[in-house]
């Protein structure tokens, strides 16, 4: 027997550690927040155990059924976006344990506020991935906005303020533009449970206009392009743990809640030119972040222009699901591979950077020469991502990308694969452009006797931002098992074999 | 569905485009953060409108989420004056510095 | 026991975790040599046949041993073996040895998952790890020049990788499998894909004109890097056309011709430049590029005319193992001879006449290796490739009486007398090549070669070419031209660098306006966009 209050632990749990977050004094708080970004993640596996012996799972907390209270759903995809947040979820936590040094008495009071704002994005984040209703996801889509605003706050420069309001602005316009859509939608068919929207598929006015309006504001909030200015400024000055929660969780999710709304059942309303328009931008997205990646002097930027490109990948799939695809469950599998190893890569990416910038006091590549031989670890946890962000074997966006060019190429859109491939030749170019700005030696002798002394704890950053990059690697050898998950209850129709 | 609904419903589409047409426009942050608000009320009257439509009382459930919308709105619009408030304070700071 | 074939490749990867860890630092970089011998004892002991299918793992991986898997093992772990002990000798006391020995067990690592692979995504994950890993031993050193080297064979790398990932995906849509011999059985009509698997693997190679690469990397690269890049890892093209293309059973006329000027003008081209090289390691490229060249051409003539494919392969395995040993010996030499002595003038003579087709030696032999081709071409080719290997020929000793012009010892420097222990060893594993297998031929050792009739003189043309390189000699010309290497590189002018900068601007000026737009009209744009289309389509 399931207890009715599984699913609710992996959102619960986050908050509760956020309000303890707030309330602990600040010596207790680093260890508090090991132990419970720990505890938050062990509570999928009970919800995964559960999945796996019974099948995708519905509860109603506190006992209130639709069409006035929220249900809890959770099927394979959601389980599998479950365990890629809490696997960012720890790694973001005990690096940041270690990046929040203690420091002066101005700086502590904004780090301090960290906490809270991260588990309350987790718990958000969590909520996201197993809600069933579009209105819930408008209200955790908000949350995780305005924990947003305040992560990018932290950082306490003009910069930073600057690019939270601009964050701001553009996610309270895209929620309102949400909202709408969702009313119109209710309207029409009386109905907010993705499941049950299931049975009112005939488009109409309203309903075609509802999902208009929630798949522009779900755009902006996944970054893409042409509405991603947002992103690449809000990292510039935000500390590293920051940028990895916002690349990484942020923008993965809005774009999971977008292919959740459509692949549910909506989906059909939307015409073929609309899948196209999608993969066209998401095209669009994926040259122009790589070329102007190619163009950034700072790390923290490439990277970020670099989250800009990826997102693109990931709305081809959108081009790609209209029409007869040879495998649509490897399809399906191959987009949920790639956001997830993303995810998780650019998270890793972000925290060397973070290890980097701390050492050596800045971020700008010009400045960084010779970093390889001081921070060795920070350059193999950056090789290690890159190895996924490029697309390379043995990595799990290799995994996605194989399935979406195959797709690409059997629906006879070559140009997508091309693009795709395209792609894959811009991150190399603009990763590699950093590798060999961190092995240059420097200019001048002199500068040895500069030398800064490592932060002490660069061990501890290094570590979780290595396992979220090896996260990326391993499941390779053994695909079968999220395989499998990703089968249970899953939208798309499953092929025969494994 | 009576005529006032349409009416309603067609008038906060307006008033959102209005809103949404201010935001574009205007580069005050000032200013956008009242037509980010007008963009607001147009949506939650359009909302508020389509609830009343059919026979018998106004469906609540619309009602739930305008009422969810409106805390929304609000509380993003305190925390964007909020914010503008402070970056006036470094940025006349940062001023002096220089 | 079949788990042994893809240990043979993680087993490098071992070593460099203990190149890592904190308490055998110090002593981890002895143990590189180690690194390859499972691939060496797997190559001589495991049988033909053995099979491993792990279903689960990257997209249905599967491994194989058989007749060409084993020959490239045996070749490319001997290699890596005498590379590593190479780097262990001279490299034992480098301040940043831990940056050359963690590219260089990871490059090994994709080198060895290479031979026995018999599914495409483990092959191209042995072939792409490969490729990047090099990258980090060309630009070990660290200067200008060995970083545009790298920037250089990134280029190509990136442009490999995108010429072959399509047409392995192609192929695997096509055969509904990952199988690398489903996908060479299944080429039923020559499309896109082969020829993009083709000319992908070919970059490897240093096809030309995209050679370029080649004769930047080997110099900057040190010595044992050098010596695996030419000697194992550009060999690896050769593996991936002896898999994938259609050898034997289908004719491919046009690709192959195509495929098979360029080769050709790799050939000569290749044996020209090495003539006005002024580097030792830059000319060792070139010939490099010339032999392959030669390879790429047999198989070629193996795609055109699938009755001549059995011999081509032969030859070209034959010509794999003698290019590996020779020239990895020779890179080797290259930078250590001129502190030896005697011994040394002698072994690096041998070694040279061996390469240049001296009679019984090496390279003599793979002249009847080709032999058997003659018989089953048609004329026109017959005559093409009888004319190029004696061009060769006689091209060949004055390039390597320049080489050994600049290598030659001169005793000065400190000796190092584990590297040229290592290095002897490395010459007469390459001497000793042909003797072996005339051996084997006459005593009938089971090592399914055809037996081979007569004395190998090698070509004629050996012979002019020793005359006319003796009276260049004796009449004390020097060569006055040097041509720089990376030849048509050179041809990428100063100003394209201009345009880049203009372009780059242009987007981030760009990029700026399209930010500074208040409120996002990008954003009304694109919500425009999705609601005409949304409500257009209403019926």
């Amino acid at each position: 027997m399931i207890p009715p209050w599984l699913l609710t632990l992996p959102v619960a749990l986050p908050l509760a550690c956020a309000l303890l977050a707030l309330t602990l004094p600040a010596p207790w708080t680093g260890r508090w927040v090991r132990m419970g970004s720990l505890l938050c993640a062990l509570t999928i596996f009970p919800c995964i155990r559960a999945l796996l012996q019974h099948g995708p799972i519905r509860q109603n907390p506190g006992g209130w059924g639709a069409p006035l209270g929220i249900q809890l759903y959770l099927d394979g995809p959601s389980a599998l976006f479950l365990i890629f947040a809490a696997l960012l979820g720890v790694g973001v936590g005990w690096y940041a344990v270690a990046y929040f040094t203690p420091g002066k008495a101005g700086t502590r009071a904004r780090q301090f506020l960290f906490w809270p704002l991260w588990f309350v994005t987790w718990a958000a984040v969590n909520s996201l991935f197993l809600t069933l209703d579009l209105f819930n996801i408008y209200v955790s889509m908000e949350l995780v906005s305005i924990a947003g605003v305040g992560l990018i706050l932290i950082a306490g420069s003009s910069g930073a303020t600057r690019a939270a309001l601009q964050y701001q602005m553009q996610t309270l316009v895209a929620g309102l533009i949400y909202l709408l859509g969702v009313g119109l939608v209710y309207n029409a068919t009386g109905n907010l449970d993705l499941h049950l929207l299931r049975d009112y598929l005939e488009p109409g006015p309203l309903k075609n206009a509802g999902l208009a309006l929630m798949t522009a504001g779900l755009l902006i909030k996944a970054a893409l392009f042409p509405m991603h200015f947002w992103l690449p400024k809000a990292h510039a000055d935000a500390p590293a743990p920051v940028s990895a929660i916002l690349s990484g969780l942020v923008v993965t999710t809005a774009f999971v809640m977008l292919s959740k709304i459509w692949f549910s059942g909506l989906g059909v309303l939307a015409p073929v030119s609309l899948h196209l328009a999608l993969g066209a931008l998401g095209s669009a997205g994926i040259l122009w972040g790589g070329i102007l990646a190619l163009q950034q002097r700072r790390l923290k930027r490439i990277l970020a222009y670099s989250t800009v490109s990826q997102v693109g990948y990931l709305f081809l799939v959108f081009a790609l699901t209209f029409q007869d695809t040879p495998d649509p469950a490897r399809l399906w599998s191959g987009a949920v591979y790639l956001a997830i190893s993303h995810g998780l890569a650019k998270g890793a990416a972000f925290m060397a950077a973070g290890v980097l910038q701390k050492h050596e006091g800045t971020d700008q590549l010009s400045l960084l020469r010779g970093a390889a031989l001081r921070n060795p670890g920070a350059v193999a946890v950056l090789a290690v991502a890159s190895i996924n962000l490029m697309g390379l074997p043995p990595s799990l966006g290799f995994v996605g990308k194989w399935w979406m060019i195959k797709s690409a190429i059997y629906t006879g859109q070559g140009g997508l694969a091309v693009i795709l491939l395209l792609g894959g030749l811009l991150s190399g170019a603009y990763l590699f452009r950093v590798f060999e700005a961190l092995l240059r030696p420097k200019e001048t002798e002199s500068s040895v006797t500069e030398e800064r002394p490592a932060p002490p704890s660069r061990l501890g950053m290094l570590l979780p931002a290595m396992l979220l990059a090896l996260a990326t690697l391993l499941p390779v050898l053994f695909l079968s098992v999220p395989n499998r998950i990703l089968s249970i209850g899953s939208p798309v129709p499953q092929a025969s074999t494994p | 569905m009576t005529d006032s609904t349409v009416v309603y419903a067609l008038a906060g589409i307006w008033i959102a485009m209005l809103g949404l047409r201010s935001l574009l426009v205007n580069r005050d942050h000032f200013k956008r953060i009242v037509a980010a608000n007008l963009l607001g009320s147009g949506v939650f009257l359009t909302l508020v409108a389509l609830a009343g439509r059919g026979e018998g009382a106004a469906d609540p459930i619309p009602h739930g989420m305008i009422l969810t919308g409106i805390v929304v709105a609000v509380s993003g619009t305190g925390l964007f004056l909020a914010l503008l408030g402070r970056l006036r304070e470094l940025e006349s700071s940062e001023e002096e510095e220089t | 026991m079949s788990w042994l074939l893809p240990a043979t490749a993680l087993f490098p990867l071992l070593l460099l975790l203990i190149q890592i860890l904190p308490g055998l630092k110090r002593h981890a970089f002895h143990a590189l040599p180690l690194a390859a011998l499972p691939a060496l004892a797997a190559g001589i002991w495991l049988p033909d046949g053995l099979e491993l299918q792990l279903p689960h793992v990257l997209m249905d991986a599967a491994w194989r041993m058989d007749r060409i898997g084993r020959v490239f093992l045996l070749f490319t772990s001997l290699g890596w073996w005498i590379a590593s002990l190479f780097s262990v000798a001279t490299l034992k006391d480098h301040p940043r040895k831990q940056a050359f020995a963690i590219p260089f067990l990871v490059a090994m690592s994709g080198n060895l998952l290479l031979p026995s692979a018999a599914d495409s995504v483990t092959f191209y994950t042995g072939f792409t790890v490969m490729g990047f890993a090099s990258w980090g031993l060309i630009v070990f050193n660290r200067s200008p020049e060995a970083f545009r080297a790298g920037r250089i064979y990134l280029s190509i790398v990136l442009l490999g990788e995108f010429l072959v990932l399509p047409g392995l995906i192609k192929g695997s849509l096509a055969t509904n499998s990952f199988s690398m011999s489903a996908l060479q059985a299944h080429w039923d009509e020559p499309g896109l894909a082969v020829a993009l698997l083709a000319i992908g693997f070919a970059l490897k190679a240093g096809l030309f004109p995209l050679h370029v690469w080649l004769p930047l990397a080997h110099p900057a690269a040190p010595s044992p890097a050098s010596a695996v890049l030419s000697g194992c890892m550009i060999k690896t093209a050769l593996l991936a056309w002896l898999r994938l293309l259609p050898l034997g059973s289908l004719s491919l006329e046009s690709l192959a011709q195509t495929l098979a000027v360029l080769a050709t003008l790799g050939i000569i081209g290749g044996a020209i430049a090495a003539l006005f090289q002024r580097g030792a390691k830059a000319l060792l490229a070139y010939t490099s590029l010339s032999k392959m060249g030669l390879m790429l051409l047999l198989l070629c003539l193996g795609l055109s005319i699938p009755e001549a494919a059995e011999a081509a392969i032969l030859a070209v395995l034959y010509l794999a193992v003698f290019h590996a040993l020779h020239k990895g010996a020779l890179f080797l030499g290259s930078t250590l001879t001129p502190s030896m002595g005697i011994l040394g003038r002698i072994l690096l003579l041998l070694l040279c006449a061996s390469y240049c087709g001296m009679p019984f030696l090496g390279g003599a032999l793979a002249k009847e290796f080709i032999n058997p081709l003659y018989t089953v071409v048609p004329a026109g080719w017959a005559e093409t490739l009888s004319l190029l290997l004696l061009l060769e020929a006689m091209l060949s000793p004055a390039i390597f009486f320049r080489f050994a012009r600049m290598t030659w010892p001169q005793q000065q420097g400190k000796r190092n007398p584990f590297a040229e222990l290592v290095w002897s060893l490395a010459v007469l594993f390459s001497l000793s090549l042909t003797l072996l297998l005339f051996l084997a031929a006459r005593l009938d050792l089971p090592l399914r070669l055809p037996p081979l009739k007569g004395i190998p003189l090698g070509d004629p043309g050996f012979f002019c070419g020793v005359c006319l390189t003796a009276l260049y000699a004796a009449a004390g010309l020097r060569s006055a031209r040097n041509l720089p290497p990376g030849d048509l590189i050179q041809l990428i002018p100063a100003s394209s660098r201009r345009w880049n900068l203009r372009v780059r601007l242009a987007f981030k000026g760009l990029e700026q306006q399209l930010n500074q737009s208040p409120g996002g009209v990008a954003f009304l744009a694109v919500m425009l966009l999705v609601l005409t289309l949304m409500m257009i389509s209403l019926p």
